[in-house]
């Protein structure tokens, strides 16, 4: 890590973004309760009546939609549940992932090349997928079969975020463990070994320090990669906020996503495309690809900034490696390919 | 040779059983919630029973629960699928390295400006780029009565602008990455030799650091089918056609999971397996598992 990330301008812009969505997000929340305002009959300037679903032209700034809610209102308060889930998730994606890693590793170390054999099925297995199903049955058909759901919201919504962070530990948990590897190459751990280091201590004093850095380049990954997952599974109709059935403004019953999670709105409003109103389908769109950017400029700025750090501290060499990995937005999938071929 | 032969099967079975096993897991989920040892068990025993033998193998649908043998409907479903797959990989290899051999022959006042949007391009979710190509297609029928392409297929098979789109992201992903290898070889010694020699760009690139820089970019192809593997369940069900995931998606059970996972695998075996020897072979390096 830099001395000091924050005056990173990328890494402080794209940070800045998110943090000011979820926390206005949030902010409305104690004010107001995520209370949604429903618009009323507009007129136009000749006293005419416009037709709902209003345009963003006619009531700014975003519109409303077909069940005439405020958009602006609807995406503010669906903001804290995307953003703050998906950080939930990648946190603990980590945690979990970093302590099995670091057993396996320390601990079990033989074990350690059938636990990264075992893991190549998944990568013919997408995780959209593997979460989709273990999800459906809880948050989808059930309700279709018997009209109702066996499972509170609550639990619903654990269910959603332990699936979402499973799904993802085979292939961190193996990352970790070459991440560890590498540092285990390093020179000075032998000295440590001869100067009668124990694992424990070589753990805590040595490896963690140098993963801190590479920990939070991760982190970032998997929450993009998580943002992106729940905006696949609203398009497959599940929903991580939840979803109630409710009629709207044309009379038919539909899902909607009960918490206005973005991903459920996705799913919900992805059809509005071939209507006369594309705007309520962009909205979800756009303000995921707001999110996802802002969290890519700030892994840039990290990665910067750890490039800069270790070019004035380590070798040239070291420094082109650090380049090519950070390079890769798939660093998780790619380290597992590298470990194999120095394995052999 | 042999032995890596024998190190490439061990990897592809491994890889099959591994994929059975996680839907077998996964189909104790589908209809129901059946969580056991004896509910996934049976799983597995009848996924491997219908994928001994194929031509008894059964799907049904989740709602009006009708029953039909997946032979010979499945390669209606499959045969599309896996062109525009497949189609899709060779556009992001060839585009990837096309693009990096253009930014290495060109000056770089030249590229750079292209080279900051394209990476910025890069960064976009494909659901962005699935909903522009959308709006922007409906925005010309509407103005012009001219359907580019059947947005809404169904039945339809639209084959070129799913490839372009499914190919779009990973392409830039994939020219990112070899311009960074092509970077990393430019530094060697053998590379000023060669300009020293008064070799062409064009020969230097195609000849002296692709060669090298070949395994490197093997390292990369996986994710990218990956990649692709996800992003086509998102485009079929977007442009409502009926694919893969359509398949998948529609009759679910651990049978149908595993089999078209396996058959979207074998091809993909298949092509990194020739490449990997090929390549070994070629370029006569040690040869590396992937």
């Amino acid at each position: 890590m830099g001395t000091n990330i924050i005056s990173n301008q990328k890494f402080l812009l794209g940070s800045s973004v998110l943090i000011i969505l979820f926390f206005s997000s949030m902010g409305y929340y104690f004010i107001a309760g995520d209370a949604i305002p429903e618009v009323d009959l507009l007129y136009n300037e000749k006293q005419e009546l416009l037709s709902p679903p209003y345009s963003p032209v006619e009531h700014p700034p975003f519109g409303t939609d077909n069940f005439s809610r405020d958009l602006f209102f609807v995406i503010l308060t669906g903001a804290k549940y995307t953003l703050g889930g998906a950080l939930i998730i990648a946190l603990v994606r980590l945690l979990v992932s970093l302590l099995i890693g670091l057993v396996i590793r320390i601990y079990l170390g033989k074990l350690k090349k059938i636990i990264v054999w075992s893991v190549e099925a998944f990568n013919y297995f997408p995780a959209v997928l593997l979460s989709y199903f273990l999800l459906s049955w809880f948050l989808l058909f059930e309700f279709h079969f018997t009209q109702s759901f066996s499972l509170t919201f609550n639990e619903r919504v654990i269910i959603s975020l332990v699936v979402l962070i499973i799904v993802s530990l085979p292939t961190t948990t193996v990352l970790i463990i070459n991440e560890t590897d590498r540092i285990l190459t390093f020179e000075f751990i032998e000295g440590v070994r001869s100067l009668g280091g124990r694992r424990f201590h070589i753990l805590i004093k040595h490896i963690i320090p140098h993963l801190k850095p590479q920990l939070f380049v991760v982190f970032i990954r998997e929450y993009i990669q998580t943002l992106l997952l729940m905006a696949h599974l609203g398009i497959l109709n599940v929903f991580i906020g939840g979803s109630v059935p409710k009629a709207d403004h044309f009379q038919i019953s539909r899902f909607v996503s009960l918490s206005n999670e973005w991903s459920g709105l996705i799913g919900n409003w992805w059809q509005f495309i071939w209507t006369g109103y594309p705007w309520i389908t962009f909205l979800p769109v756009f303000f995921f690809t707001v999110s996802i950017l802002s969290a890519k400029l700030a892994l840039r700025g990290v990665e910067e900034n750890m490039l800069s750090v270790k070019s004035s501290s380590d070798s040239k060499r070291d420094t082109d490696i650090k380049s090519i990995e950070s390079g890769s937005p798939f660093h998780l999938l790619k380290q597992n390919e590298s470990s194999e071929t120095e394995g052999r | 040779m042999a032995k890596n032969v024998l190190y490439q099967l061990i990897k592809f079975f491994l890889v099959i059983i591994g994929i059975i096993i996680v839907s077998s897991f996964l189909g104790m989920f589908i209809n129901g919630f059946a969580f056991g040892w004896g509910s996934f068990q049976s799983n597995l025993v009848l996924t491997t029973k219908s994928l001994l033998n194929p031509k008894e193998m059964i799907a049904e649908t989740i709602y009006e629960q009708t029953e039909f043998r997946v032979f010979p409907t499945f390669w209606n479903y499959y045969n599309y699928s896996i062109t525009i797959l497949l189609a899709a990989f060779f556009v992001t290899v060839f585009s990837g390295i096309g693009l990096s051999y253009i930014s290495y022959i060109l000056p770089k006042k030249i590229t750079r400006p292209f080279a900051n949007s394209l990476s910025f391009l890069e960064a976009l979710p494909d659901i962005f780029v699935i909903f522009v190509v959308q709006y922007i297609t409906i925005l010309i029928y509407k103005h012009t009565d001219i359907l580019l392409f059947s947005v809404a297929g169904s039945y339809e098979r639209v084959y070129l602008l799913p490839i372009i789109i499914l190919a779009f992201l990973p392409s830039l992903f994939f020219w990112k990455v070899s311009v960074l290898m092509v970077h990393q070889e430019l530094e060697k010694p053998y590379v000023t030799l060669a300009i020293g020699k008064g070799m062409g760009k064009t020969v230097i690139f195609g000849y002296h650091i692709m060669r090298n820089a070949a395994f490197g970019l093997m390292n990369h192809i996986k994710p990218i089918i990956w990649i692709l593997l996800s992003n086509l369940i998102i485009l079929e069900r977007l442009f409502n056609v009926y694919g893969i995931s359509h398949f998948i998606l529609e009759f679910p059970s651990p049978q149908t999971l595993a089999l078209s996972l396996i058959m979207i695998y074998i091809p993909f075996f298949v092509i990194l397996t020739v490449s990997q020897i090929s390549i070994s072979k070629l370029f006569g390096k040690e040869e590396i598992g992937t």
